[in-house]
């Protein structure tokens, strides 16, 4: 902003408060009013483009690194139960498994390789050890698949040996990039729906200091009312109502995008979490043959966790699957135990839409719309909430440059009479 | 004086800050991944003082056996028959004893033959049997419990397990020895000093493995699978279990081999409940049977004599 040559006359320094001569106090006075006035404009600027960031973080950074996040554990984890599942299946395992299985890992690759380029310090270690350890996760998994094909029971104990590495360190370091990546959005969220208390502040000493102003005016000269004071005055009233409410509307947005989309986020997250774990377990106990009883303690713990947690949000559709599970699990513990291990197998790995497969598949597949729903949401709602802030940066500027034009054009004249 | 110290203090502090631009990477490691529940050093458990006894002497049969189906009243075997299936505890991972052939989903071994053998004796159907697949560990409790019949799960018949469980006569010797990988000049267990050994956690190899004078760093996991894991990636240098689960493990990976001195004797025998005197009775005339008319050389024939070699079934011993 330019300065006006008025304000740079040389005798502008006062010399003692109280000795000020007229012209000298009414530059002062100017000089305030425009500090003021860039204050405020300055601050409106600087909370609307910091929101607007945010919201940008979240559209375009945060959302899609907790996007990849998330995919990259569905796609270990979802890879941890296929193996189980093929691996339990009587004679060659069914195609449909190897492709699923080796999906879910060129997934996994394909999530890893992105989130390597831009991942900050601490998610690198992690993906680091993600990256090292995926390798060696496949081999333990072929080494299982030609021990079974040849008919070794050495088969089941590297397929363990794969599973223990994927759930004590795989899936942690997957689920710690994926909770980091929903805290940074969650945060985005937060600090876009604070109050703008500088913009408020600031805002508020500009409008006193120009009825301040107005007042000294009005006492000094004969007129009431200095037309270039009331303008000022009218476009910083603009100026700050308009961003306040620009700034509250993009805040309710950010807020509606933590309740409806990332808190819920990281609710049906965990709830496929435990849904695919679960499932894993099933079959572990399974392939175990005797050792399994850990396995399907394991499984009793995250099937209260997923139950759990589906109360806590309620997703239309998993009841009837969830409860389908519990009771084809029942009946499939009741023939292992009793000893009809075949029976068991067969359960586990039936392909029928009554069966266990198709049921897990069900539940899966139905938290995996609603995730992509609230994911959606948070999409959405930041969307919208950078929308409300559309323009407002030329707005405040424009009208900054107004207020201080008028303040400008207000004092001219006044100090022009002491000529 | 100072200040050139001063300066070269600064020089080298500037120098420690201004990192390169590039974070160096560390150099990328593999690390090996472990079976779960991998105990290194393993606990080893403490070898009670054996009261002494012949662990290998059972209970005589008492005439000849009863006629399928028709077992006499107010016994074990009776109570059996009326349930309809024996139920055995078998381990479902030992190659050759007691596995799972992944073509067929079936159970099949020399130990599970032995359980179909008892079964028809008793029941007079060869597949009236439940099997339990029980670990190591489990198999005096699920005895105790009663949750099973019988164990036939390469149980050795120890002074101290006599004390809770009672056994049949042996129906297969074993000595603890080593499996090793070939061609690494490891013969016995003096040149395993300060090195890995596996075998199971609770199993009496494990104590075995710790009162060898070469002072063997016993390493104890679920099952002795997981040992041929961590063997085969190079993680223990040894297992030492009884030569024929060994004989099983190396069959399933050819570039190993049993070698050793055996440092044990380790009858095997049928666990059954100290309560059930008569089951016991009846399982060794079942056994027996099975000595006498080549049944047993059979099924040792058939699962393990190209793998440990020829054998004649153990003679059973009586305590009274």
């Amino acid at each position: 902003m330019v300065v006006p040559a008025v304000l740079l006359a040389p005798d502008v320094a006062p010399k003692a408060a109280g000795r000020l001569t007229t012209p000298q106090l009414y530059r002062l006075v100017a000089a305030a009013l425009i500090a003021l006035g860039l204050a405020a404009g300055a601050a409106q600027l600087a909370a609307v483009r910091e929101r607007q960031a945010l919201m940008h973080d979240v559209t375009a950074v945060s959302g899609p690194l907790s996007g990849r996040a998330q995919e990259l554990y569905r796609a270990l984890s979802d890879a941890d139960a296929t193996a189980a599942t093929a691996f339990l299946s009587p004679g060659v395992e069914p195609a449909e498994l190897r492709k699923r299985y080796l999906d879910d890992i060129a997934r996994a690759t394909a999530a890893l390789t992105v989130a390597l380029r831009e991942a900050d310090d601490e998610d690198a270690v992690r993906l680091r050890t993600l990256a090292d350890r995926l390798p060696v996760y496949t081999g333990l998994v072929e080494t299982a698949r030609s021990y079974n094909r040849l008919g070794l029971p050495l088969g089941g104990a590297y397929l363990m040996e794969a599973s223990t590495l994927m759930r004590q360190t795989l899936l942690p370091e997957a689920q710690g990039l994926l909770a980091a990546a929903q805290r940074r959005v969650i945060d985005a969220q937060r600090d876009a729906t604070g109050t703008p208390i500088t913009v408020y502040l600031s805002g508020l000493a500009g409008l006193a200091a120009l009825v301040a102003a107005q007042v000294l005016l009005a006492r000094r000269t004969n007129r009431l009312f200095n037309r270039g004071l009331i303008a000022a005055f009218l476009v910083a009233v603009v100026a700050l109502g308009w961003t306040t409410v620009a700034l509250n509307a993009a805040g309710k947005q950010a807020r509606a995008g933590q309740t409806e989309g990332s808190s819920q986020v990281l609710h049906l997250a965990a709830a496929r979490r435990s849904a695919l774990q679960a499932r894993a377990d099933e079959g572990l106990t399974l392939i175990a043959r005797g050792n399994g009883a850990r396995f399907e303690e394991d499984y009793a713990r995250v099937f209260d966790e997923l139950t759990g947690t589906l109360g806590r949000v309620s997703i239309a559709g998993t009841d009837i699957p969830l409860r389908r599970w519990t009771q084809l699990h029942g009946e499939m513990r009741e023939h292992d135990d009793t000893g009809d291990y075949r029976a068991a197998v067969a359960m586990a790995t039936d392909p029928e839409p009554a069966g266990l497969s198709q049921t897990f598949r069900e539940l899966d597949m139905t938290l995996d719309a609603a995730l992509t729903a609230a994911n959606d949401r948070v999409r959405e709602r930041a969307r919208r909430a950078a929308g409300a802030l559309t323009g407002l940066t030329a707005l405040v500027l424009l009208l900054t440059a107004g207020q201080l034009a008028a303040v400008v054009l207000g004092f001219r004249p006044r100090i022009g009479e002491y000529r | 004086m100072k200040l050139r110290a001063a300066g070269v203090a600064l020089v080298l502090m500037v120098a420690a800050c201004s990192a390169p631009d590039e974070v160096r990477e560390a150099p990328a490691e593999a690390v090996l991944p472990l079976p779960q529940n991998v105990q290194d050093p393993a606990e080893v458990p403490s070898a009670a003082p054996a009261p002494s006894c012949v662990p290998r002497a059972s209970l005589r049969p008492t005439g000849a056996l009863p006629r399928p189906g028709r077992m006499p009243s107010n016994t074990a075997m009776a109570r059996i028959a009326q349930r309809g299936r024996l139920i055995v505890g078998i381990d479902q991972n030992a190659y050759l004893f007691g596995f799972r052939d992944p073509q067929t989903g079936d159970l099949a071994g020399f130990e599970i033959d032995l359980a179909r053998e008892i079964a028809e004796a008793m029941l007079g159907d060869r597949g009236a049997v439940q099997f339990r697949a029980i670990t190591t560990a489990d198999r005096i409790p699920v005895l105790e419990r009663k949750e099973v019949d019988l164990v036939i799960r390469t149980m050795t018949m120890t002074c101290e397990r006599w004390q809770k469980v009672s056994f049949s006569t042996e129906y297969l010797s074993s000595r603890q020895r080593l499996l090793v990988r070939r061609g690494e000049g490891i013969k016995e267990f003096a040149d395993l000093a300060k090195r890995k050994v596996c075998a199971t956690r609770g199993s009496t190899s494990i104590i075995k493995i710790a009162a060898q004078p070469s002072k063997p760093i016993p390493v104890s996991t679920d099952s002795t699978l997981d040992c041929l894991v961590l063997l085969q990636q190079g993680q223990v240098d040894a297992v030492s279990t009884i030569d024929v689960l060994l004989a099983g493990l190396a069959a399933q990976d050819p570039a190993t081999e049993v070698i050793g001195t055996p440092v044990s004797d380790e009858p095997a025998g049928v666990g059954v409940s100290k309560d059930s005197p008569e089951l016991v009775r009846f399982v060794n005339a079942v056994l027996e049977r099975n000595r006498a008319d080549g049944t047993w050389q059979r099924s040792y024939d058939r699962w393990l004599a190209s793998r440990i070699g020829p054998a004649r079934p153990p003679a059973a011993v009586y305590r009274d």
